[in-house]
């Protein structure tokens, strides 16, 4: 057996040790960013809507993978460059265009938060829940350097949110911290309500459902808790505004229409089932999914119910909804795609795993992530 | 009665049985008493496998499990991506031949999911609701395994970790079932008798069916303190910490003494107050028995004295009992063994947790044993002290409830048949003639004859309309065998028997939360009269059968045991009972009927053909300095149902490149399962140095290839005949060159074996293991070698007390012939105090004698930081004597000594002898003392 020490095998397991020492480096060089897709729901209102033209056909055109699971984030965008995040403690770059792997940063823990853009700047947060700690991270990937890595002594698991001046994000403990882009604490907030749930902006309000089903809003100007209202049991979705309305999903099944100013329950649509993700709103609708796999259309003004399809899945990630379609991850391997007014089901793409992103469409390619980090890009066909 | 009782009981863990089956030099045997015609049926997300006319339980089965799945998949906001296969039995005996494990399966087991290939394997039992609550238990393992795998491989974490057994079955029945009749009784004793453990004890009831409460109870208060979120949450947060208590500190937000403290208290406060309205049985009612698991009273006056016959684990046999109903004096009557079981196959096992026994007026005791395939209902004659008689019936599996009419003609028991249906069977004694007299798949259970011979009385879960699927009580006309509802409740009644003056109806159910006596006066109507709550204990009482008219016995639950009570129902006065709610029959008609998943004909009838997947692979690439690199790798293969299997094994020796072709070492091996007569088959090829077992301790090279056959028959669960041929071509080098020996030799054996020990937890101790072998072995081309063996192998084991033994072994080895193989012994297994296989010969004989007895229960340290426990230390004091020669009989030697056993989790046994040394042919013991450590299960 003498002859297994041969080349090849030393070979591979020199392959096997590169691999493992793959850098930690993201440098690219971009001109001034055009186009641009900066956090998790585009907005900080979290729409979840794009008003850009789409088909019924879409073809795949590349697929990448990363290194660790997907959470039910989405990828986001700066000109050709897409970046993402995974539960393995990494944030890859991709080359939106070809797939081409262009740099992943490793840091310790888990990367459970969007990354969120701006400029040249990719921010995250690391979170190493085993020792109650994340890591504010803020890397020029135009030079390849990370400019400021701050201490938290909390656990992340919500997206963040960017402002003009800066970026918001809230801790398992509940407590809402701001920074500006130097990596310069502004300020934190204790809100002491100990949350998952992703939590949206308008204008000077933030709001975020707790676990123990209390309905909390901060008031970023005055830096103070505006209120905590106990309206229904552990929220574990995110919420999404419009302009004189919030909407949050709940455990119990149900979606809340509430008042930002006071907590006020506007109306209430009882699912039936779990509802752990953000719904999706355009101008008069909100959209949702429940963990019973069914899609609900409701009218953001009177909590009517326009339609309601049960695909016989289960939906954690908000849909997108873009050009009169709504694209939709399934948990039970799928890619939906609805139309908008009628919720009839207009294509059905299977995945080789569970889906996990939110779909985003940009520069008219849909990008969406599943099961063992996949991100699959999409091009629509006309 | 308790059919689904207990998934591992104390007796089963104290007394294993030798788990393996026949494929070692002793161990049981899983007979394939049944030939099955497997079929598949696909649902959504499962794959269902089913044989012969199972199809009906089948789609039920299917609904539930969809059920379930959907259920799941938004409680635990997960799905599972494979298509699950799920292979059903019809009932317990069928299942536990099932060859998807290859272990022996208790009659307690409700079913396993096997974590290699993700397969469920679960019995019908007869009754729909325990089916349901199986498929979903084991639904849920599958989902709770498939979502931390997910969650582990997501963050690159390893992924085989798994919460605590508790938890693992905690969660299974809280997310499958209710807390029931059964959970609550086992849950109050515990809490009442202070057995109860926390969160942080739990390791003391690991395996046992109260660590299955206590985890369902745990989640159950979480669920009601804390929100059912915090379900899902601790299999998310599972990842954070090795330590899964940390897991449950950071989900609630507390630690773990503060939760714990809260939980302990939760309870009390709930079942504390029960003391002062229910009585405990000990105190409520006499009790008869004060050891093991006793079942099933039923009273016989024989000579004048009233016996209680019953069915009983006492000593890690069920077996047959009977005792005297009256005490002298304080002292408890002894029982007495009627007829034992689990030692041959006429009596395999005895249900203990059905009911399965009744007598007549004449003296004819009926018991329900497992015998070959089938359960078979024997008529013992208590003057004649002998079976007198057996009914068996290839179509009817599983039998329980026998009970005489008043006459002693005929007899109406439950049995399930083969499409899984549990029915009502009426026999008659004189010419064995059946009669069905329900046919469907609800479950109808404990019949007995009512106020004429042409009325039986049942508990079934056919109950429809408002309370569907509640156990309610019925009688059947058997002539007309029009149907009616004696009870109509939202709960459960069971166990219905008249009195002996039929003038009440006596009958357990689980109002009030657990199972107590109740009984309905006969009014001149038939069975409306007023009922009345006869027991009211806090725990459970099951099966009440009377001694006189005026006096009850029944088994009762209490203190984790099963005993033997009596009550005089004179002296029952119960002012605090409860008050059974008015029976209002409106809406009472018909039985109910369950979902199916209505699947077309054909698609029920896909046939079930062999693919055969991976069961585990295993390679090796070693580099030393001395033999170079080196490789080797193990793998198997077998179908879905493990009735197939192939083994791989392939290495190489080569120490320099040129002799790597001709140092291949390949062994390819097929053993089928499917039928009673096992066989398997393979080639092999195996080349390399070998050590010389002669004198020269020196080592040879040997090339040898060939194949070989082996036949088993299984006669029953204990013997069996195993025969085996080997042809193989063998080329010796002692010395390259100049001492070589080629051979192409045949071998032959033919071999008897028996087992049917009881096991404790270091090494049997009861029961008799022996193997009979003859062989010949012989160079067919060069007659270079040709010699006959012998191999008697005789142990015996004599019970001393519950946990201790007296063991005899008496071996003979014997070859003898040209070139003979050489045996060898030496070493902790066999002739102790001398050094490891260091005696040899072709001839041998071993005898060993030895006591073996408990020395420490438990043994507890408590470091800092962890505790360690040790359970079960052994003792032993032996001694030994052997020898081995060639030719001429050389010298005796022996050994005495004592020694220590310690189990570490049931997978190895560690042993540490000391002793001296019986040397100069058995004339001088050894001036010193030898010390012995080693590993391995007793003799």
């Amino acid at each position: 057996m003498g002859f297994l020490k041969n080349r090849f095998f030393i070979l591979f397991l020199f392959t096997l040790i590169l691999y493992g020492c793959a850098p930690s480096l993201i440098k690219v060089e971009v001109r001034a960013p055009e186009n641009i897709h900066p956090m998790f729901g585009q907005v900080p209102e979290r729409l979840f809507y794009t008003d850009a033209v789409v088909s019924d056909s879409l073809i795949p055109i590349w697929r990448g993978e990363i290194n660790g699971g997907l959470t039910n984030t989405s990828v986001t965008f700066i000109d050709s460059l897409l970046f993402i995040n995974d539960l393995s403690g990494r944030v890859f770059c991709f080359n939106s265009e070809t797939g081409k792997v262009l740099g992943q940063l490793k840091v310790k823990g888990s990367v459970y938060t969007t990354p969120v853009l701006h400029d040249y700047m990719v921010i995250f947060i690391s979170t190493e829940a085993q020792d109650n700690k994340s890591t504010l991270h803020f890397y020029d990937f135009s030079n390849g350097k990370f400019i400021n890595e701050i201490l938290i002594r909390d656990i992340v698991y919500t997206d963040m949110i960017k402002i003009q001046d800066g970026v918001i994000f809230l801790t398992e403990s509940g407590t809402v911290y701001k920074y500006n882009f130097r990596g310069e604490e502004i300020f934190s907030i204790q809100a002491n309500v100990r949350t998952r749930s992703t939590p949206a902006v308008n204008g000077s309000t933030l709001i975020f459902g707790g676990l123990d089903g209390q309905l909390v809003a901060v008031d970023l100007t005055s830096k103070s808790v505006k209120y905590k209202k106990q309206i229904g049991s552990s929220f574990f979705s995110g919420g999404t505004f419009s302009s004189e309305m919030f909407f949050i999903g709940n455990d119990n099944g149900k979606m809340y229409a509430v008042k930002p100013d006071n907590g006020d329950i506007i109306w209430e649509y009882d699912s039936g089932a779990r509802i752990t993700m953000t719904a999706s709103q355009s101008d008069k609708n909100i959209v949702f999914g429940n963990l019973k796999g069914t899609i609900y259309s409701i009218s953001k003004s009177e909590g009517v119910l326009n339609w309601q399809n049960n695909t016989n899945g289960v939906f954690n990630s908000p849909p997108l909804i873009a050009g009169g379609r709504l694209f939709i991850t399934d948990l039970n391997r799928k890619l939906l795609l609805l139309d908008y007014y009628s919720g009839k089901l207009i294509n059905e793409i299977p995945l080789n795993g569970r889906g996990k992103l939110t779909p985003v469409i940009f520069n008219n390619k849909l990008y969406i992530g599943f099961d063992d980090g996949q991100i699959q890009a999409y091009e629509f066909y006309y | 009665m308790i059919k689904s009782f207990f998934c591992f009981i104390l007796i089963v863990l104290l007394f294993q049985e030798s788990a393996s089956g026949q494929f070692y030099f002793f161990g049981r045997n899983k007979v394939q008493y049944d030939q099955f015609d497997w079929k598949i049926l696909r649902t959504e997300n499962f794959d269902i496998y089913y044989y012969d006319d199972m199809g009906e339980i089948a789609e039920i089965g299917g609904a539930y499990a969809e059920e379930i799945y959907d259920e799941l998949k938004e409680r635990l906001n997960h799905v599972v991506t494979r298509r699950i296969p799920l292979i059903f039995y019809n009932t317990s005996l069928h299942f536990q031949q099932t060859n998807i494990t290859p272990f022996l399966i208790p009659e307690s087991v409700r079913g396993f999911f096997e974590f290699l290939k993700g397969r469920v394997v679960i019995p019908s039992t007869g009754s729909l609701k325990d089916f349901r609550h199986v498929i979903r238990h084991e639904i849920v393992h599958v989902f709770m395994v498939n979502k931390i795998f997910r969650i582990q491989r997501d963050r690159r974490l390893p992924t085989g970790a798994l919460p605590p057994l508790w938890f693992v079955e905690g969660l299974a029945e809280y997310l499958s079932t209710e807390i029931d009749a059964q959970a609550e009784m086992v849950m109050r004793d515990a809490v009442i008798n202070n057995y109860f453990v926390g969160i942080k004890e739990m390791y003391r009831i690991y395996g046992t069916f109260l660590m299955y409460k206590e985890g369902q109870f745990f989640l159950e208060f979480v669920d009601e303190v804390y929100g059912k979120d915090k379900i899902p949450l601790f299999l998310d947060n599972f990842w954070m910490h090795s330590d899964f208590n940390k897991v449950i500190e950071y989900t609630l937000g507390k630690n773990i003494d503060e939760i714990d403290s809260e939980w302990s208290f939760h309870l009390k406060r709930k079942y504390y107050p029960l003391l002062k309205d229910n009585a405990p049985l000990e105190h409520g009612a006499e009790k008869l028995t004060n050891w093991g698991f006793n079942f099933n009273p039923v009273h016989y006056k024989h000579n004048g004295t009233d016996y209680l016959y019953f069915i009983a684990n006492r000593d890690g046999y069920s077996s047959l009992y009977r005792l005297a109903a009256e005490r002298e004096g304080n002292k408890m009557n002894d029982p007495e063994l009627v007829l034992r079981g689990e030692r041959k196959e006429e009596f395999e096992s005895f249900h203990l947790f059905q009911p399965s026994l009744d007598v007549s007026k004449d003296g004819i005791v009926l018991f329900v044993t497992k015998t070959g395939g089938t359960d078979a209902i024997h008529f013992y004659s208590i003057k004649e002290n002998s079976v007198i008689h057996r009914y068996q019936n290839d179509d009817l599996i599983s039998i329980t409830s026998p009970k005489f009419s008043s006459d002693g003609k005929r007899l109406v028991f439950q049995a399930v048949d083969r499409k899984g249906f549990s029915d009502i069977f009426l026999l008659f004694t004189d010419n064995d003639s059946l009669v069905r007299l329900t046919n469907d798949y609800c479950n109808d259970r404990t019949p007995s004859f009512g106020l004429t011979d042409d009325h039986i009385l049942f508990s079934s879960d056919r109950t429809a309309g408002r309370v569907e699927q509640k156990y309610n009580l019925f009688f059947i006309d058997i002539n007309t065998r029009r149907i009616e509802y004696i009870t109509y409740a939202d709960f459960n009644h069971y166990s219905p028997v008249l009195s002996p003056g039929k003038d009440k109806l006596f009958f357990t159910t689980d109002f009030g939360g657990v199972r107590n006596v109740w009984s309905m006066e006969i009014s001149e109507n038939g069975y409306d009269g007023t009922i009345d709550q006869v027991t009211n204990f806090i725990t459970s009482a099951f099966d009440p059968s009377f001694i006189d008219n005026e006096t009850i016995a029944f088994t009762g639950f209490e203190k984790f045991s099963f005993n033997l009570y009596k009550l005089n129902l004179t002296n029952v006065d119960i002012t605090d009972s409860l008050i059974y709610p008015p029976i209002d029959l409106s809406g009472s008609s018909g039985r109910w009927f369950a979902s199916k998943l209505g699947l077309e004909e054909g698609r029920r009838q896909i046939k079930y053909e062999k693919e055969y997947t991976l069961d585990y692979a295993q390679s090796q690439i070693t580099t030393d300095p001395i033999f170079g690199t080196r490789g080797g790798a193990i793998f198997s293969l077998s179908d879905l149902l493990g009735d197939d299997n192939f083994f791989f094994l392939i290495y190489n020796t080569a120490d320099v490149q040129s002799d790597f072709l001709k140092s291949f070492n390949v062994a390819i091996q097929r053993i089928n399962l499917a039928k009673r007569v096992n066989y398997g088959y393979g080639v092999f090829h195996f080349s390399g140095r070998r050590y010389d077992i002669r004198e020269t301790e020196e080592f040879f090279f040997e090339r040898s290839f060939g194949g070989f056959f082996l036949l088993n028959f299984p006669l029953s669960k204990f013997s069996r005949i195993e025969a085996a041929v080997t042809v193989a071509n063998s080329d010796k080098q002692v010395i390259a060159g100049v001492i070589e020996r080629k051979a192409m030799l045949v071998s032959n054996t033919l071999a008897y074996v028996v087992d049917n020990s009881l096991w404790g937890p270091t090494g049997p101790l009861d029961g008799v293991r022996a193997r009979l072998l003859l062989g010949f072995t012989g160079d067919v081309k060069f007659s270079n070698v040709n010699y006959f063996t012998v191999i008697a192998d005789y142990r015996h084991y004599f019970r001393l007390g519950f946990a201790s033994a007296v063991a005899f072994r008496s071996t003979l080895q014997y070859n003898e012939g040209k070139e003979a193989r050489r045996y060898f012994m030496g070493g902790s297994w066999d002739l102790r105090g001398w050094p490891r296989w260091s005696i040899r010969g072709e001839k041998l004989w071993l005898t060993s004698l030895e006591l073996r007895f408990p020395l420490i229960n438990q043994l507890r340290i408590k470091f800092p930081f962890i505790d360690i426990g040790f359970f079960h230390i052994r003792g032993a004091a032996f001694f030994d004597a052997g020898g081995a020669w060639d030719k001429e009989y050389r010298y005796t030697l022996g050994s005495i000594g004592t020694g220590v056993r310690i189990n570490i989790l049931n997978a190895v046994v560690l042993r540490y002898d000391i002793g001296k040394k019986i040397e100069r042919d058995f004339t001088k013991l050894q001036p010193g003392l030898f010390y012995q450590f080693f590993f391995g299960w007793d003799f």
